[in-house]
């Protein structure tokens, strides 16, 4: 067998090209199943996992999914606000942990900028790698991969990006300082930067402070001046910079009652106060809210994949027919172009079966090189593939 | 070394058919076969090989009566026995000469279990006359070249029988003599027996004897 082995792995050394041809074709037949499946499970684990670690989503009434996938996954496009009273009145009610999400901006790059109260760490068990959590307005703490990718640390600015999903005209940038480095999680939590509701706020318009601009500034871009107040050009305060200095100087207009937050997580003591604090937001139609399980909204959406699904599996089946239809033909005028061959090994001395056995022998190398192939190319894509499926489930 | 006794054999039912009644060939003779196109030289010498079987009679080589071998036994015995050189070489192109060479030992678990130590190999191919070229493949060697591989391979597991049909079919005259030298030494040095289908005439002088497939019964 192993003599066979080695004339085997002979011809196929020697018609390297007709060899590649046939890996190439196996490869891809065994690959495009394999990743698909392995993808489309690591999905399904994925998103049931993070479904599962998440109770319960309110939020503005609308797409469940939406809601639940912003809620989930922070880089998603976020769903209509809801008012802060909001996460007031569920404070109130008691019904566990409560977690508010202000989810409207973005860094560089459309790294998603996430306004949250400390208890968002405790409740998804992130932990710090470096640094300190953030202690007042203008701090923010950042997740491994925006670490990576940014190439910042502790001590490091990030500069909010003007403007937000739904006002591209927006406010004032707001320069943050990063105060700490998340360890890794594994999850949408690495590439986002928290920081706190206020500063959410601030980069809204909401909030604001006062700095002495005529100390800083060139007086030519001065557009009005008072005896206590100048109007200047945008171009003397390109962006904010909250500072020890500065910030107790910052202030909020207008009722806090109203401003914005995309979700509010629940995290509920026992299934009763879920149920009560459930049946009391949609009983009122007109608070504009919605109470969603992730659990059960993920499991939904699944069922919707699994249908395309489907359609993946027929495709691989077809593919994979195909590509023994084509081995087949090979073989055929394989068997034909080395009648002579084999002939010759017979005449020779080599027995029928250990002619099949050469054959056999050669498709055998074939495969594993071509399944050892396709299981790499699994390997290196698996992780592309999945965030690309992520994103267009998102 | 062989004999054939009363042999029959036919292609199919109305086909070409061919009876040798008596024959015999000793230990180390050289025997030439000749005959016209189509008058079943090759098939003798496949009958002789165990590769076809007679209808009736008997072939017996050494102390074997083939006909009474089974598939797998007559295999066996014809690579551990024999040594065969085709018209066309039929070296297999994959593969280097050395492979070619010890093609028989890589196929053939009889005699796999004898080890060819890979001096052995080198001086034989040196014998031949291409000992330098054990790592080039069948299509980088002349065609004579292509044939002394093809008359090592046969040689290398030291057959009691030489079988060679048409060996020097597809050479040109210098080659043709060179190569029928070859055959003959090397048989002597191994005290083999030979047989030689040839049409070439000028050859048959070197041989011990020549018989006619025209005279056996078609």
């Amino acid at each position: 067998m192993d003599s066979l082995f080695y004339l085997a792995l002979r011809y196929i050394l020697f018609h390297r090209l007709k060899s590649s041809i046939l890996v190439l074709c196996v490869s891809l037949s065994i690959f495009l199943p394999l990743a698909g499946k392995t993808v489309l499970d690591n999905v399904e684990v994925e998103l049931r996992s993070r479904a599962r670690s998440t109770p319960y989503v309110v939020g503005a009434k609308g797409s469940r999914f939406d809601l639940t996938l912003h809620a989930l996954y922070l880089d998603v496009a976020p769903p209509e606000t809801i008012d802060y009273a909001v996460y007031r009145m569920m404070r109130e009610a008691k019904p566990g942990n409560v977690i508010a999400i202000y989810r409207n901006h973005v860094i560089q790059d459309g790294l998603p900028l996430v306004g949250i109260g400390l208890e968002y760490f405790e409740f998804r068990q992130l932990e710090l790698d470096s640094g300190k959590w953030f202690g007042r307005i203008g701090h923010c703490v950042i997740g491994s991969e925006v670490a990576k990718r940014l190439q910042i640390g502790v001590g490091d600015k990030v500069l909010s990006k003007p403007g937000n999903d739904v006002n591209l005209a927006g406010a004032t940038p707001v320069k943050m300082e990063v105060t700490g480095i998340l360890k890794p999680a594994g999850s949408s939590d690495d590439g986002a930067v928290f920081t706190d509701l206020k500063t959410a706020w601030v980069i809204d318009g909401l909030g604001h402070g006062h700095q002495d601009i005529e100390k800083e500034h060139d007086p030519n871009l001065f557009l009005e001046r008072k005896e206590n107040a100048a109007t200047v050009n945008q171009g003397v305060v390109p962006y904010i910079e909250i500072t020890d200095e500065n910030v107790s100087t910052i202030h909020f207009h207008g009722d806090t009652n109203t401003f914005p937050l995309t979700a509010v997580l629940l995290d509920p003591r026992d299934e009763k106060s879920a149920t009560l604090l459930k049946s009391r937001i949609e009983n009122d139609p007109a608070s504009g809210l919605q109470m969603v399980r992730p659990e059960t909204v993920i499991g939904q959406l699944l069922s919707r994949i699994l249908k395309v699904k489907t359609l993946f599996d027929v495709g691989s089946v077809t593919l994979l027919a195909t590509t023994l239809l084509f081995l087949v033909l090979n073989t055929v005028l394989s068997i034909r172009l080395r009648k002579r061959e084999m002939t010759t090994l017979y005449k020779i001395g080599c027995g029928r079966l250990a002619i099949f056995g050469l054959f056999l022998s050669e498709y055998l190398i074939i495969f594993l090189v071509s399944l050892l192939l396709a299981s790499a190319m699994t390997w290196v894509s698996v992780d592309w593939l999945q965030a690309v499926v992520l994103r267009a489930i998102r | 070394m062989i004999q054939v006794q009363q042999m029959k054999f036919r292609y199919g039912q109305q086909g070409f058919s061919l009876l040798v009644r008596e024959m015999e060939v000793s230990r180390g003779e050289k025997l030439a076969i000749v005959g016209p196109s189509g008058s079943g030289k090759t098939t003798f010498l496949d009958l002789v090989a165990g590769i076809q079987l007679p209808e009736s009679g008997t072939i017996r080589v050494g102390d074997m009566d083939l006909s009474q071998l089974g598939e797998k036994s007559r295999r066996d015995f014809r690579s551990s026995k024999m040594g065969l050189v085709f018209q066309e070489f039929e070296l297999l192109e994959y593969l280097s000469v050395a492979d070619n060479i010890r093609l028989p030992f890589l196929i053939n678990r009889s005699i796999s279990r004898r080890s060819l130590d890979s001096d052995t190999l080198t001086q034989l191919a040196e014998q031949v006359g291409i000992g330098d070229k054990l790592h080039r493949r069948p299509h980088q060697l002349s065609q004579g070249e292509r044939q002394r591989v093809a008359i090592c391979r046969a040689l290398v597991h030291q057959p009691e029988l030489l079988l060679a049909d048409e060996p020097t079919g597809n050479l040109d005259p210098a080659n043709k003599n060179r190569i029928m030298d070859l055959l003959l030494d090397q048989a002597e040095k191994l005290s083999s027996t030979l047989i030689v289908v040839t049409h070439d005439q000028a050859l048959l002088g070197r041989f011990d004897r020549t018989i006619d497939v025209s005279e056996f019964e078609v």
